[in-house]
């Protein structure tokens, strides 16, 4: 028998175990819950309808001056940071001695279609910033957000120039709408009555998000289906994968207001990128934010590609700026193991210098 | 258990799974970034809403006629238990402000609010863990200090 052969042998023996344990396991994943998820100590500080405040109790004697904010994109929810324990940025922060507060998001109520783009910024992460202050008594906050978290994040910073904001963290967050290529398609004026959509649903609806966001890639579903299966037998795998998928599949609802004016004065006018956009009153101008500015993003992003993310390090009138393109996709950015190696010691490195 | 070889069929039909995948996702590109995928996705959703419409309104005469609640009645009543909610939530923290709660410590450790006087751990002389782990991020890293 030569090396080959032997080897084939080995590894028929290696599937048949596995295609017995594909149909244990696969019984227990049909039956079981899913894994829980957020579930690192927190207490609800404030909620507001959409708007939800928590802190996340320190994991260590001794922390670091400046609380740290996270704003949470509005179509997702925050436990994409808070997986599992050894899984979980948050959990990785506090042990890193931060005092972390997330903004998350509760899915808008069909009242709430009203909310634009001035609530979220001019009123919802003020009164957090506010909150935050009050509870630690600093001055001082820093602020994260990820995807349209970091979009309202950066809004807030340079319609708030004079402060509080210490240092501004975002990741893969969208400022120049006409490099998302397929998005920009999809509500091209000609074909999308974005009008009609929101005046008929009120709230942009989350099946029709959860839809846009699959088509990206419409064969990733399929294949990681049958790639799970494959995988049955291996537990880390299939925790890992219903962890995401849970997540990946609990889209939100975008405030029908907001999303009218995402479409027509992001997507259709790109008046973000062009420094053009007004919010209550006042022009998104980026050159006023002067705070040091770090910004991560995916190599491999597929809903927010690089060329539409590039514009914000060139436009902020931060002396002490950074982008760094990490391997990866939008989502592994910031969970899994490829964040673990790359984005969280990186955002430690750089918060902690800024966090005394 | 054994590493795979060339001629294992299992990892090769991976392989394909994997390709197969990237094929199709490229394939499909092209065609979503037409006019007429395009088109077509909104005449579907315009088709979607119209529906939803006409469902909404023939069920809100039927279950008037029937003297019950709609959807947006008990969505109405939804928003008055949610702004009590809220309301309690804000008593409760305005009440532990007042008794001058301050942030707690993690299990096992003193109840007592941590000290703010964390300082970052000195620079490492070496590579940082992120330029180790990715050798082609740390390289795109675009530094304007």
């Amino acid at each position: 028998m030569n090396a080959d052969t032997a080897s084939i042998a080995g590894r028929i023996q290696a599937e048949v175990e596995r295609a017995l344990q594909r149909n244990i396991k696969g019984l227990e994943y049909l039956s079981s819950p899913g894994p829980a998820l957020g579930l690192t100590p927190r207490d609800l500080i404030a909620q507001r309808g959409t708007m939800a405040l928590y802190h996340y109790r320190p994991m260590v004697d001794e922390i670091y001056r400046v609380p740290l904010l996270i704003v949470m994109a509005l179509t997702n929810r925050g436990y994409i940071l808070d997986l599992a324990p050894g899984q979980s940025l948050i959990e990785y922060l506090l042990k890193q001695g931060y005092d972390v507060f997330m903004l998350d998001w509760n899915p808008p109520r069909p009242d709430e279609k009203r909310l634009r783009l001035e609530d979220y910024t001019l009123d919802f992460i003020p009164d957090c910033v506010s909150r935050v202050q009050e509870l630690t008594g600093e001055e001082d906050v820093n602020l994260v957000g990820y995807c349209m978290g970091g979009l309202l994040s950066t809004v807030y910073s340079a319609l708030h120039a004079g402060g509080p904001v210490k240092n501004l963290a975002v990741f893969t967050t969208p400022i120049d709408f006409s490099e998302m290529k397929l998005f920009s398609h999809w509500s091209d004026k000609r074909y999308f009555d974005v009008d009609r959509l929101i005046d008929t649903a009120g709230n942009a609806p989350r099946d029709m998000i959860f839809a846009a966001f699959d088509l990206l890639r419409p064969a990733t579903g399929v294949a990681g289906k049958v790639q799970l299966w494959d995988n049955l037998w291996n537990d880390e795998y299939v925790k890992s994968y219903r962890m995401v998928d849970r997540w990946a599949g609990d889209i939100l609802p975008l405030p029908g207001e907001f999303f009218r004016q995402l479409t027509k004065e992001c997507m259709w006018e790109n008046r973000l990128y062009k420094n053009e956009l007004v919010v209550g009153g006042q022009r998104v101008d980026l050159g006023k934010i002067k705070v040091p500015v770090l910004h991560a993003l995916a190599e491999h992003d597929h809903i927010v590609p690089y060329g539409a993310a590039k514009p914000l390090v060139a436009n902020v009138g931060s002396r002490d700026k950074e982008e760094v393109v990490m391997k990866g996709g939008h989502v592994s950015l910031v969970a899994g193991g490829n964040a673990i190696k790359r984005l969280w010691p990186k955002l430690d490195a750089w918060l902690g210098k800024g966090s005394v | 258990m054994p590493e795979p070889s060339s001629l294992d069929p299992f990892a090769l039909w991976r392989d394909l799974v994997s390709q197969m995948e990237k094929g199709a996702n490229e394939f499909a590109d092209p065609g979503m970034k037409s006019d007429e995928f395009a088109q077509v996705m909104n005449k579907v959703l315009s088709a979607s809403l119209a529906g939803k419409a006409m469902k909404r309104e023939m069920l809100n005469r039927y279950f008037g006629s029937l003297n019950l609640p709609t959807r947006s009645d008990i969505e109405a009543l939804g928003h008055r238990l949610q702004a009590i909610e809220d309301r309690m939530i804000g008593i409760s923290a305005t009440l532990d402000r007042l008794a001058g709660v301050k942030p707690r410590a993690g299990a096992g450790l003193s109840v007592a609010a941590p000290s703010r006087t964390r300082r970052p751990p000195p620079p490492v002389q070496d590579a940082t863990p992120a330029a180790v782990a990715a050798p082609a991020a740390a390289r795109k890293s675009r530094k304007a200090r």
